[in-house]
């Protein structure tokens, strides 16, 4: 994972980081040198240290200034990592279009894109450039000790080199405790969100306090959890300190008795005093950053799983152009994955240029299935689609999705103004189309009467939009993208009453001179059409036109009696 | 309706701390026991380092082995020690952290409850709760890495320059000034600090919402061809955050620079002093290095702070948000602690209610009189914002009337425990919350003593038994997230399955706008028409069906009656558009 992170063009920036650092370390290095040799000049009696003074200050002004650019190429290393692997990932996430959305929590996927790769920061802009300055940092001071002293510089080596073995040692332990505790961590996450989006319900059933001390049930068990964990990680602060404090004394010891048996010089004393601290400071950054890093290996194999999903096969031949095509569907056969039961089994109908084909039956019966694999939102199980004669998957995604403009029931608003939410499918749109197409959808009049019309923020954190304004919006973009292939999906389901015939008349606007699917709740909506399409498990039980249906007094003359017994 | 800003009041530093301090509650002598751990590892630390530079010293002037030997095992004696207290300090400090953390959640959760969800309706994708559940996250860091660090960079320095003072007085004076102003350091740049860090919090939610709108908008972005324009978008939202990350990293980088100067001006500003006091004979050899090591260790809890410390704009941003929430005012009070004695008899009367969200809003209704005969059923009818939730809202207390009264049984609903008062009223609200936990308890919510039977008898009466049996494990089958594997309509049945059980004499229907297909809607008409039989029923009408079906028709426009009668002798002009 670490090579994938690491770009060829990232390398460089991270070995810039660690160079930053090695720097750092190199003046620490060296202020050490130069205040043992003040203090061995004034063991001698002399006080010539002022060149020595001047010289940890200059080495000072220096570590400051790398410590200043570390700051800031930190983040650009790590920036550049995070954007790359947010287009990436979402990239990868549109590639795989709502077939696979469908399938996650939205939260996980969410929090993988927001938080999972700013954990970047932590691994790539800190851990990883310290990992490399302190493996070199450590090994060059460890060296000079070395040559120091053998035994002394041994001691040191031992103990520098026990250090980055620690969490090695205690990852292995850990790592089942700490996916558990992971687990009971994301759970404790999902209920404390369920309760509190819930709560006015939970308030309105007098069962708030009851699922309140539920919680607090859940949250003491897991701070147990979490304190057990924490119990065993802490550990290895105090096995780090143990190992400096350990280090840092048996070199002083044996240091001095050498130096009283006449082996080393009271300078080369002087010089293993303040280089040992120097030897174990890299080491302690290092653990610091190991810390902070802890949850980047699990949140970045999220990421990494998405970006490896496969992404559907697509074909190179172009769409047919000129005038609305045929769409057919030839023995198309789908079961949902983890679904037994077929949601459309050997479904068959061929829906002429320009016609317009209206699709009812009750809940399950495939009608929205139709509607996602024509799209591609899914691969039909069995079967072909084609449009104007070309099968869906010889044609690439976007060709395909060019072709055809949706009008659903939930249709989502982007975070932006309204004539960003209309121009959604093309953007270069004039503002005299805008309006031509929000006058067609019945949409101009609300538009206009926003605070800031067609400016108007709208989105999770703008405006809210009614449910049949939303619609009228969809409209207003389906005219816009004005594309030769329509599917309606149950378009006036959200209309209150009172708007219901001018979406009609829009839809109706929109639907002309295109190859039109309608798929309808409410019969009203579909008496126009050339053709209704029965719809029953996942096959067509009838087919002909509105009257014709009715005389038959088969499936459809029993939908329409339970619309009318509700109406 | 407008959503009450939450947004921390702006005041001192000191005075921004204390709600961080307030949340602490009982675990206070936890945080206590790390904090003297820490000031313990601290003092552990010098004291050793200072023995070692001793024993160094020692074997410089020409100590004998014999000598040394003291020194050797005083410092071997400090290594247990020097293991112990971090680990007990980090230890403590965790527990603690993670008690409080989940003190914290319970009063969230609490204030959840108080405010919900009158101070919350305009919330509706639940993101206040995301916030407030990553808000207590942020919380960790400071009470398991930060707080306790604090206090061991008060107090250590304090003994390290007695420990100075002890070997010379002039050391000690030496080594104050940067000291101090080492401590002076964060109040530099705080203004910086806190515009920086609110700007990244800004920049991250952005980044977010462009997430969202990538994950959730999924289908209309590939449908319209717009994927690439959503990445460049992402891409904008990635350069934004790192600009914020680079101010951020300035800053800091200079306070870093800083404080890692002043360390070194304390260094050399002991050593000089020391040579003098040695090579005038005022200090012993022996003590030089002992000086030089003590200074340069003095700095160490200081240091560990400031590198926390720089983070610590955002943890004060989240405790921020939290307190803010946990003392925001209820919108709703209780004023007695028991119902008025005797059975309550179901009529609901408004009598002249007129209502407004706010002081500087218009009224949401006015002079509103109505009442709704036990077993009655009453539908208000109007445009969006007519004031038909409105009124619903009052009934079920989530906003006490701005004039006038609601009444019930002839007795004001503030005049009722708001416990006692939800007993009498049950509740299908549009959208409806189904919760991660088996549709057998989602139905049997609000009496969690019903049986299975009486659960199932429920759902038959709601018409959702058929689709429930159907599920994969029936009854026990838990509702994906945001119940979103079940239908708008099945949704709907399951709500009046609970509604049904809970058996409330007063009912309001809060009808359904979208997602119902044409058996749906038979079988929703139904299950209301059960729910409602020998029910005070309010129902909040957006169907023409529901209109015919109900006994009464209440007209609102722009918050006034405009009309009262049943469905057909009403004018058909009072529900046409204008």
């Amino acid at each position: 994972m670490i090579v994938r992170l690491l770009t060829p063009g990232v390398r460089w920036r991270m070995a810039g980081v660690a160079g930053l650092l090695l720097a750092v370390t190199a003046t620490y290095v060296g202020q050490g040198l130069l205040v043992a040799h003040i203090l061995a000049t004034v063991f001698a009696g002399r006080m010539d240290i002022v060149w020595q003074l001047a010289g940890v200050a200059v080495l000072q002004v220096a570590r400051s200034g790398a410590l200043v650019l570390r700051e800031t190429a930190a983040p650009r290393l790590s920036g550049a990592v995070k954007a790359d692997l947010r287009q990436r990932m979402a990239g990868r996430m549109l590639a795989l279009g709502p077939g696979w959305a469908q399938r996650g929590r939205t939260g996980a996927t969410q929090s993988s894109l927001v938080d999972g790769i700013e954990t970047v920061d932590a691994y790539v802009g800190r851990f990883l450039p310290q990992l490399v300055a302190t493996i070199i940092g450590a090994v060059g001071v460890t060296a000079y000790i070395f040559v120091l002293d053998p035994l002394v510089g041994g001691v040191v080596l031992a103990c520098a080199v026990a250090l980055p073995l620690l969490p090695l040692f205690s990852d292995r332990v850990l790592r089942g405790r700490n996916a558990a505790w992971f687990t009971a961590y994301k759970r404790l996450y999902a209920e404390n969100l369920d309760a509190l989006q819930g709560m006015a319900t939970l308030k309105a059933f007098n069962a708030s306090r009851r699922r309140g001390a539920e919680l607090a049930g859940v949250a003491e068990r897991f701070s147990r959890d979490s304190i057990r964990l924490m119990a065993v990680v802490v550990l290895y602060v105090g096995g780090v300190a143990f190992v400096v404090g350990l280090g840092t004394a048996v070199a002083l010891g044996a240091g001095s008795l050498r130096l009283a048996a006449g082996e080393l010089t009271p300078t080369e004393l002087l010089i293993i005093l303040m280089l040992t601290a120097e030897c174990f400071r890299p080491l302690r950054d290092l653990q610091a950053a190991y810390h902070a890093s802890y949850n980047a290996v699990p949140s970045l194999k999220a990421v990494f799983e998405v970006i490896d999903t496969p992404a559907p096969p697509e074909g190179t031949v172009p769409a047919r152009t000129g005038g609305p095509p045929a769409v057919t569907f030839e023995d198309v056969s789908h079961t949902y994955r983890e679904r037994g039961r077929a949601a459309l089994a050997r479904f068959s109908l061929h829906v002429a240029p320009g016609e317009r084909v209206a699709l009812v039956g009750r809940s399950g019966a495939g009608k929205t299935t139709v509607a996602s694999l024509l799209l591609r939102f899914f691969d039909a199980t069995g079967g072909r689609i084609t449009i104007g004669g070309r099968d869906v998957r010889e044609m690439s995604l976007a060709e395909l999705r060019a072709q055809i403009a949706v009008v659903s029931q939930d249709t989502y608003l982007f975070h932006g103004t309204v004539r960003h939410n209309l121009t959604l499918a093309k953007p270069d749109a004039t503002d005299a189309e805008l309006h031509a197409a929000a006058r067609a959808a019945r949409a101009h009049d609300f538009i206009t009467a926003l605070p800031q019309g067609y400016d108007t923020v709208v989105g999770e954190r703008g405006m809210k939009l009614s449910g049949g304004e939303r619609q009228r919006i969809a409209i207003a973009r389906a005219l816009l993208k004005d594309a030769p292939v329509l599917i309606l999906d149950e378009a006036t389901a959200s209309v209150d009453v009172a708007n219901e015939s001018g979406i009609q008349q829009a839809l109706d606007t929109l639907a002309g001179g295109r190859t039109t699917l309608m798929i309808a709740h409410r019969l009203s909506t579909v008496r126009d059409a050339d053709r209704v399409v029965v719809m029953d498990a996942g096959r067509v039980v009838e087919a002909g036109d509105h009257t014709g249906l009715l005389a038959r007094r088969g499936a459809y003359a029993r939908l329409v009696a339970a619309q009318e017994g509700a109406a | 309706m407008t959503a009450v800003a939450v947004t921390p009041p702006r005041t001192s530093p000191s005075r921004r701390l204390r709600p961080l301090l307030g949340l602490v509650g009982r675990h206070r002598p936890l945080l206590v026991a790390a904090a003297i751990s820490g000031i313990a590892h601290h003092l552990v630390v010098l004291a050793s380092a200072g023995t070692g530079a001793w024993v160094v010293s020692r074997a410089v002037t020409g100590a004998s082995v014999d000598d040394l030997r003291g020194g050797v095992i005083a410092l071997a004696a400090l290594l247990p020690l020097l293991a112990l207290t971090p680990w007990l300090e980090s230890y403590l400090a965790h527990v603690a952290a993670y008690r409080v953390l989940a003190d914290v959640r319970g009063q969230v959760y609490d204030a959840f409850e108080r405010l919900s969800p009158g101070y919350l309706m305009e919330r509706r994708s639940g993101d206040l709760g995301a916030a407030a559940v990553s808000d207590v996250e942020q919380l960790e860091s400071w009470f398991a890495h930060t707080l306790s660090p604090l206090v061991s960079a008060v107090t250590v320095p304090v003994a390290a320059l007695t420990a100075l003072g002890v070997l010379h007085p002039g050391l000690a004076v030496a080594l104050a000034p940067p000291l101090v102003l080492l401590a002076t350091v964060p109040s530099w740049l705080r203004r910086h600090a806190e515009a920086h860090g609110a700007e990244l919090r800004a920049r991250i939610g952005e980044l977010s919402a462009e997430a969202v709108d990538t994950i959730q908008g999924v289908r209309e972005l590939v449908t319209s061809g717009a994927g690439e324009r959503q990445l460049q978008r992402l891409r904008e939202q990635d350069r934004l955050l790192l600009d914020a990350k680079l101010a951020h990293g300035r800053r800091s980088g200079a306070e870093h620079a800083a404080t890692n100067a002043l360390t070194v001006v304390g260094l050399l500003s002991v050593l000089v002093t020391a040579a003098v006091l040695v090579n005038g004979g005022g200090l012993p050899h022996a003590y030089f290095p002992v000086a030089v090591v003590l200074a340069a260790t003095t700095f160490a809890p200081v240091i560990a702070v400031t590198d926390v410390a720089r983070d610590l704009n955002l943890v004060i941003a989240a405790a921020g948000r939290i307190t803010t929430l946990l003392h925001a005012p209820a919108p709703v009070t209780d004023r007695v602690t028991a119902p008025p004695p005797g059975p309550v008899i179901p009529r609901v009367t408004f009598d002249r209610v007129t209502f407004r969200y706010a002081p500087h809003l218009p009224d949401a209704v006015t002079g509103v009189t109505f009442a709704i005969e036990p077993g009655e059923t009453v539908a208000l009818a109007g445009h969006s914002g007519a004031g038909k939730s409105t009124c619903a809202a009052l009934l079920t207390r989530m906003w006490d009337v701005t004039g006038g009264a609601v009444r019930i049984g002839g007795h004001d609903v503030r005049d009722f425990p708001q416990e006692d008062l939800r007993r009498l009223i049950t509740l299908v609200p549009q959208d409806v919350h189904l919760f991660t936990i088996p549709i057998r308890d989602n139905i049997r919510l609000g009496r969690p003593g019903a049986t299975d039977s009486e659960v199932e008898a429920a759902a038959r009466a709601a018409r959702a038994h058929d689709f429930i049996a159907a599920l994969p494990d029936g009854y026990a089958t838990v509702p994906g997230e945001l119940g979103a594997h079940l239908s708008g309509g099945q949704r709907q049945r399951v709500a009046i399955a609970r509604a049904l059980l809970k058996d409330a004499p007063i009912l309001i229907l809060d009808e359904a706008v979208s997602h119902l297909d044409t058996e749906s809607e038979h079988e929703i008409n139904t299950a209301m028409a059960e729910a409602s039989r020998d029910r005070t029923t309010l129902v909040i009408a957006h169907r023409p069906s529901t209109l015919r079906t109900a006994d009464r028709v209440i007209v609102l426009d722009g918050g006034h009656i405009a009309g009262t009668g049943t469905f057909t002798s009403l004018t058909t002009s009072a529900l046409r558009p204008r």
